[in-house]
C-alpha cells in the first residue's frame, strides 16, 4: 500500500541523554525510512530506545546527532513554535495511557488539537464528527473520559489523532493498558485505518501485534538489529 | 482530653512536616490577626473603654438646642441659662459649667503659658474623681472675689516639682494671686475633647464686674444671649435619660417664654452621654475601619483555607487509610480542626507583635486626629479579642477543608489511576475561594480609593488664603495690666516692629485664626432691615488688624483694606466676604451699607460701614461650605488674644526667636504659644481624613497582596497538577503562547468573576452605607475613575500572579506525555 514517496527519513540519528555525569546512549546511528501509506512497527525489549525514537519522529525531542527529513523538509534546528505547528498538523499521537483530558468531554478532547490551528468551528465540528464515527464513538460525544472503558478511551484517543488529518500516526504501545480483547479491537481499528491509506508507526514490544504491520524494525540497545517484512514477522511469531 | 492532646501533638507534627505551608499560613494569619488586633485596640480605647470617672454613663453633656429654619443645632449655653437650669432641674444630682481659658503663670523661672478651665464650684464633685492632694472646689468659691485653683498632676510636677506642700500656697496667674486648694491625680482630664487642661479655677472671676470698663459680669442676667459655656450634668441614679430630657425641655420652654429676646430660638436642651459627645462622630469611621480590617482577615482565612485544600488533596490517601482503619468522620474532622486551631493560635502569637508595632506607627503618624487613641494598647480586653478571633478564624478557614477531606471520594482515586487528568472538584472550590477573596479585596480597594480621592480633593480645595510661608503665634495680654485700648495699642506697636524684621514680608493679627478650629459667631442688624432681637442673623465674625488680608493673601475684591487710622476714634467700619455680600445684600451693592454687630468694648454697639468685600476663606474646614463672615478692625474691637501672622521670605520657623525678642522687649512676662505655620494648621485640619485614607490604603494594599498570593497559589497549584495535561496538549501541538494564554485565561476568569462580584458588592455597599458617603468629599461612592483604577490594579496583580505559573507551564517538556504510566 506504500505509495513509494518517502515521508520520514532518519540518517545516522543518535540520541544521548546526559544525567548526573552518566551518558545514556538511547539511540546510536539509526537509519530509518518510512514511506507514505506504510505501517511500520518498532519492536524490542524494554529500554532499547523505542519511545525515544518515536519522540524524535514525533518532534517531541531532537536527536543529539544525525539528520531528520520529514515530508522532504529538514526539521533539525526548528524552533519550539515551528515544531509545535508541525506536530499539530503532520503528526497524530496515540499513547499507551490514552492521555485524554479528564475535564473535557469526548467531543472536546477530539476537538482539542484543532483548536490549536485557525479553523472555523463548523469545520472543526465536521472533522470531530467524522473522526468519532470512524472509531465508532460518535454516540459517546458528550461523555467524559472517566465514563468510558479503557478500550473506548483509546478509540477516542485514536479519533483525536485522526481529526487533524496528520501525515502519520505515531502510537506508543497503544494496547499496553488494555486487556487482550480491547487490545485486539484497537489493533483492528489501526489496521482498517491503514487500509484506508493512513501512515502508521507503532511501538510495541509485543510481537503478536507487530504482525499487523507491513514491516517491523527491531531495536536492541539503541541500534536497529533487524528489519522484517510482514510475512516474515508472521513466521517468526 | 487525652485524645485532644494527642490531636494537638499530631497537629504540631504535621505542621512541622510541611514548613513552607506552615510558614506561609502563619505569616498570612499573623498579618490578618495583627491588623485586626491593632484596629480593635484602637476601637476599644476610643469607643468602648468607659470614661475614667465613677459611673461615667451618668455624665451628660448638655447644650442649648436651637431650631432655626427647621434645622436643629446645638449651641453652648450661657451663664444665666446654666444657673437657671442648675437651680430648677430635679433629675440631676448636679450640673456644672466649664469653659476654657488661657493663663500666664509667673513667679517661678520663666513666665509660662498655661491652658486652663474656669468651672462651677461643684465641678469636681460631679465628676467624682478624688483629688490627689487637698480638695476640689465648693459652691462658696463661685462668689466674687474667690481666687482658688486646682492643679493638674502634670503642672504640679513640671512647674512645682511635685511639691507635696503646695496646697494652701499662693501662685500668680495673670498677675493675680490664687490659692492652690488641690492637685488632681495623674491622668485626670476634663474637658476631654481638648488638650488636657493644666489647671482649674472657679467661675468667681466671671461673676465680677470688669473694671474699668464697667462691663457686666458674665453671670449677670444681661448676658443670657452670650453662648460660650459648656455644661456637664450627673443624672440621679434612678432617673432615666428620657425623663431628664423631658424636664430640661420644660425648663428651656419656660426660659424661652420668659426671655423671648434671647431664648426664643432655644426652646430645648440636648442631652448626650459624655462618651457619645466625645467620640460619637468617630464611630462611623471606626466601624468602617473594623469592617475593612475584618475583610482583610477574611481574605487571609480564604488563603489559608486554600492552602489547606492543597494539602488536603495530598493527604487524601492518608485520610482514606484512616477511614479504612475505622476512624469516624467526626474524629477526622476534629483532627483537622485541631491543626487549624494550632495554626490560628500561632498566627495570633505572630500577630501580637505586628499589632503592637503597627499601633505605635498609627499613633505616631496620626495620633492627634482621633480622641482617646493615645490610650490604645494591648490590654486584657484586646488579648481576649485576639484569642477569640484566632479561634473563630480557625473555624472559618479550617472547617470547609476539614469536611472536604474527611469524606474522600474513593472512586476518584480509582479513576485517577487511569490516565485521565485529576478531577477538578477541589480545584473548583479553591477557585471559588479566590473569587471571594478578589471580591472582598476589590471592595476594600474601592473604599480606600474613594477615601484617597476624597482626601486629594480636599487638599486641592482652595482655602481662600495662601498658607505657604506664614508663621502664626499667640500670647495673652493680662487684662489686669492692659485695658482694651492698651491691648489694641500693644498689637499695633508690635506689628509695626515685627514688619521691620529681616525675612518678614508683611504682618497682621487675627482672632479667631482661620483653620485653627476656633470660630466666633455674633448676631447683627442690617441697616434698613430691622428685625426683633430674637430674629437677628448671626454669622462668623473675626477681628483683624491692618495688613492681615495682605499677609494671608486673601484677595481684596472691592473697596479698601483696614488701616491703623481705623481706630476707636474713627468711624466704625467693617469688611465682609463674598458670601456675606451675596447672602445679606443679594441684589444690592454692599459697599457703603451699614451693619450693627452685637459686640462692643463697653457701651452700645454701633453701626459700621461696609468698606470692602474680600474673598471667601475656608476658615472652619476645607470641606465646609463657604460661611458668610464679617471682619472688624482689631483697633476698634478688642477680642483679647490675637494670633500674630507673619508672611516671611525665609523658613517661617526661623524667625521665631526674633519675634520672641520683640515681644519680650515690650513685656518680658508674655510667653508665646501656638507657634505654628499656617501650613501646619491646614495639615492638622485634614488629619482625620488623612488617618482614614492611610489606614484603609494599608488594609487595601494588604488585601491586594493576599489576594495576589491566593490567586498565585491556586494557579500555581493548578499548573503543577496539570503538568501532564499540559504536556499532552503540547504533543497535540499547543504552542508555548497558547499554553500561557490558557493559564492566564483560567486565572483571569477567576479574577473576572471576583471583580464583577466585587463591583456589585461595592455598588450595593455604596448605596447603603450612607454614613460612609458622609466621609467622602467631592467624590461619589460610585466614582467611575476610582472603580476603573481599582479594576486595573486588581487586573495587573492578577496578571502578575498568573504569569509566573503560566510561564512555568510553558516550560513543560511535552515528552512527559509519553513517559506517564
Ligand atoms: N529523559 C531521559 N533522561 C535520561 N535517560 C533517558 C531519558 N529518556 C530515556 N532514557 C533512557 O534511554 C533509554 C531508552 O529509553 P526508552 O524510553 O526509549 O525505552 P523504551 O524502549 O521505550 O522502553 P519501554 O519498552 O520500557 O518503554 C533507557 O535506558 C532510558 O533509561
Ligand atoms: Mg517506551
Amino acid at each position: 500500500m506504500a505509495s513509494g514517496q518517502t515521508l520520514i527519513n532518519l540518517e545516522n540519528v543518535t540520541k544521548i541523554f546526559y544525567t548526573d555525569e552518566v551518558e545514556t546512549h538511547a539511540l546510536s546511528g539509526i537509519h530509518l525510512d518510512i514511506k507514505k501509506g506504510e505501517y511500520v512497527a518498532i519492536a524490542g525489549p524494554s529500554g532499547c530506545g523505542k519511545s525515544t525514537l518515536l519522540s524524535i519522529i514525533g518532534l517531541l525531542d531532537s536527536p543529539t546527532d544525525g539528520s531528520y527529513i520529514l515530508n522532504s523538509r529538514p526539521v533539525q534546528g526548528l524552533d519550539f513554535s515551528d515544531r509545535a505547528r508541525i506536530r499539530n498538523q503532520e503528526i497524530g499521537f496515540i499513547f499507551q495511557s490514552f492521555n485524554l483530558i479528564g475535564d473535557l468531554t469526548v467531543y472536546e478532547n477530539v476537538e482539542l488539537p484543532l483548536t490549536y490551528r485557525s479553523m472555523s468551528s463548523a469545520e472543526r465540528k465536521k472533522r470531530v464528527q467524522e473522526a468519532l464515527e470512524k472509531v465508532g464513538m460518535a454516540h459517546r460525544m458528550r461523555h467524559y473520559p472517566s465514563q468510558l472503558s479503557g478500550g473506548q478511551q483509546q478509540r477516542v484517543a485514536v479519533a483525536r489523532a485522526l481529526g487533524g488529518t496528520p501525515s502519520i500516526l505515531l502510537a506508543d504501545e497503544p494496547t499496553g493498558n488494555l486487556d487482550s480483547r480491547n487490545g485486539e479491537a484497537v489493533m483492528e481499528l489501526l489496521q482498517s485505518l491503514h487500509r484506508e491509506g493512513a501512515t502508521i508507526c507503532m511501538v510495541t514490544h509485543d510481537t503478536r501485534f507487530a504482525k499487523h504491520a507491513e514491516r517491523t524494525i527491531h531495536l536492541f540497545d539503541g541500534k536497529v538489529v533487524e528489519e522484517t517484512e510482514a510475512a516474515q514477522a508472521a513466521e517468526l511469531a | 482530653m487525652l485524645t485532644l492532646l494527642q490531636d494537638f501533638r499530631y497537629g504540631l507534627r504535621m505542621l512541622r512536616k510541611s514548613p513552607a505551608f506552615t510558614a506561609v499560613a502563619l505569616i498570612t494569619l499573623g498579618l490578618g490577626i495583627g491588623a485586626n488586633t491593632a484596629i480593635f485596640s484602637i476601637v476599644n480605647a476610643v469607643l468602648l473603654k468607659p470614661l475614667p470617672f465613677p459611673e461615667p454613663e451618668k455624665l451628660l453633656y448638655m447644650t442649648s438646642a436651637s431650631e432655626r429654619n427647621g434645622v436643629v443645632q446645638n449651641f453652648a449655653s450661657s451663664y444665666p441659662d446654666f444657673l437657671d437650669w442648675r437651680a430648677t432641674a430635679k433629675s440631676f444630682s448636679g450640673m456644672a459649667s466649664y469653659h476654657q481659658d488661657n493663663f500666664t503663670l509667673t513667679g517661678s523661672e520663666q513666665p509660662l503659658h498655661v491652658a486652663g478651665v474656669t468651672v462651677a464650684g461643684n465641678f469636681f464633685s460631679i465628676l467624682g474623681t478624688k483629688p490627689l492632694l487637698g480638695r476640689g472646689f465648693t459652691l462658696e468659691e463661685e462668689k466674687p472675689g474667690a481666687r482658688v485653683v486646682v492643679l493638674s498632676h502634670d503642672l504640679w510636677q513640671s512647674a512645682f516639682h511635685g511639691d507635696r506642700n503646695i496646697v494652701g500656697r499662693s501662685i500668680t496667674l495673670d498677675k493675680q494671686s490664687y490659692t492652690v486648694v488641690g492637685v488632681m491625680p495623674a491622668g485626670f482630664s476634663f474637658p476631654l475633647d481638648a488638650e488636657p487642661p493644666k489647671l482649674w479655677r472657679t467661675l468667681a472671676i466671671d461673676s465680677e464686674t470688669k473694671d474699668p470698663k464697667n462691663q457686666p459680669a458674665a453671670t449677670s442676667p444681661e448676658q443670657r444671649g452670650s453662648h460660650f459655656l459648656q455644661v456637664v450634668g450627673r443624672l440621679k441614679p434612678d432617673v432615666p435619660l428620657d425623663q431628664a430630657r423631658e424636664e430640661m425641655n420644660v425648663i428651656a420652654r419656660g426660659l424661652a417664654a420668659q426671655y423671648p429676646d434671647t431664648n426664643k430660638n432655644f426652646p430645648s436642651v440636648a442631652l448626650m452621654p459624655e462618651l457619645e459627645h466625645l467620640v460619637g462622630k468617630t464611630r462611623p469611621r471606626m466601624i468602617i475601619l473594623l469592617i475593612s480590617v475584618g475583610v482583610v482577615l477574611l481574605i487571609a482565612c480564604l488563603n489559608v483555607a486554600n492552602l489547606l485544600l492543597v494539602r488536603a488533596s495530598k493527604r487524601n490517601r492518608e485520610i482514606a487509610l484512616r477511614a479504612a482503619l475505622g476512624a469516624k468522620r467526626v474524629r477526622v474532622v476534629r483532627q483537622m480542626l485541631t491543626e487549624s486551631v494550632v495554626l490560628a493560635l500561632g498566627g495570633a502569637i505572630i500577630g501580637i507583635p505586628i499589632a503592637m508595632w503597627s499601633l505605635d506607627a498609627f499613633i505616631a503618624l496620626n495620633g492627634q486626629s482621633v480622641r482617646r487613641i493615645q490610650d490604645a494598647g494591648l490590654d486584657g480586653n484586646v488579648l481576649l479579642f485576639t484569642a477569640g478571633l484566632a479561634l473563630l478564624t480557625s473555624v472559618v478557614f479550617g472547617l470547609v477543608p476539614a469536611l472536604r477531606t474527611s469524606s474522600p471520594n474513593l472512586t476518584e482515586f480509582l479513576k485517577e489511576g487511569r490516565g485521565t487528568t485529576a478531577s477538578g472538584s477541589h480545584q473548583r472550590l479553591r477557585g471559588a475561594l479566590v473569587v471571594l477573596e478578589t471580591a472582598g479585596g476589590l471592595v476594600l480597594l474601592v473604599v480606600a480609593g474613594l477615601l484617597l480621592r476624597s482626601f486629594h480633593r480636599l487638599l486641592s480645595v482652595d482655602p481662600g488664603l495662601n498658607p505657604r510661608n506664614v508663621l502664626t503665634l499667640t500670647f495673652d495680654l493680662p487684662e489686669t495690666k492692659y485695658n482694651d485700648q492698651q491691648q489694641m495699642d500693644f498689637y499695633t506697636q508690635l506689628l509695626s516692629r515685627v514688619r521691620t524684621l529681616p525675612g518678614v514680608v508683611s504682618a497682621g493679627a487675627v482672632t479667631p485664626l482661620p483653620l485653627s478650629g476656633n470660630n466666633a459667631m455674633i448676631s447683627f442688624q442690617v441697616e434698613g432691615h430691622p428685625v426683633p432681637k430674637s430674629e437677628e442673623p448671626a454669622t462668623d465674625i473675626e477681628t483683624v488688624s491692618a495688613g492681615f488680608f495682605k499677609t494671608m493673601n486673601i484677595p481684596l475684591l472691592r473697596g479698601r483694606d483696614f488701616t491703623e487710622r481705623d481706630d476707636s476714634k474713627a468711624p466704625g467700619v467693617v469688611i465682609v466676604n463674598e458670601m456675606f455680600a451675596r447672602k445679606y445684600f443679594p441684589n444690592e451693592d454692599p459697599l457703603g451699607k451699614h451693619i450693627t454687630p452685637g459686640a462692643s468694648n463697653g457701651g452700645p454697639s454701633q453701626p459700621r460701614e461696609i468698606i470692602a468685600v474680600v474673598g471667601n476663606v475656608k476658615a472652619r474646614s476645607l470641606d465646609a461650605d463657604d460661611v458668610a463672615t464679617y471682619y472688624i478692625p482689631s483697633t476698634q474691637l478688642n477680642f483679647g488674644s490675637m494670633a500674630v501672622c507673619l508672611r516671611t521670605s525665609v523658613d517661617p520657623h526661623s524667625i521665631t526667636s526674633a519675634v520672641r525678642n520683640v515681644v519680650s522687649s515690650m513685656d518680658s512676662d508674655l510667653p508665646l504659644y501656638d507657634i505654628k505655620t499656617m501650613e501646619e494648621y491646614l495639615s492638622a485640619s485634614v488629619a482625620t481624613q488623612r488617618f482614614n485614607a492611610m489606614l484603609l490604603e494599608a488594609f487595601a494594599g494588604l488585601a491586594l497582596l493576599l489576594t495576589g498570593i491566593g490567586l498565585y497559589g491556586v494557579i500555581a497549584y493548578a499548573v503543577a497538577q496539570r503538568t501532564h495535561e499540559i504536556g499532552v496538549r503540547m504533543t497535540l501541538g499547543a504552542s508555548r503562547s497558547q499554553v500561557i494564554q490558557m493559564v492566564l485565561k483560567s486565572g483571569l476568569q477567576l479574577t473576572g468573576i471576583g471583580v464583577a462580584a466585587g463591583v456589585v458588592l461595592s455598588l450595593i455597599a455604596a448605596r447603603f452605607a450612607t454614613s460612609f458617603s458622609n466621609l467622602l468629599f467631592g467624590v461619589k461612592p460610585t466614582d467611575a475613575v476610582t472603580f476603573a483604577a481599582v479594576i486595573g490594579m486588581v487586573a495587573a496583580v492578577a496578571l502578575l500572579a498568573c504569569y509566573i505559573p503560566a510561564y512555568r507551564a510553558a516550560k513543560v517538556d511535552p515528552m512527559i506525555a509519553l513517559r506517564y504510566e
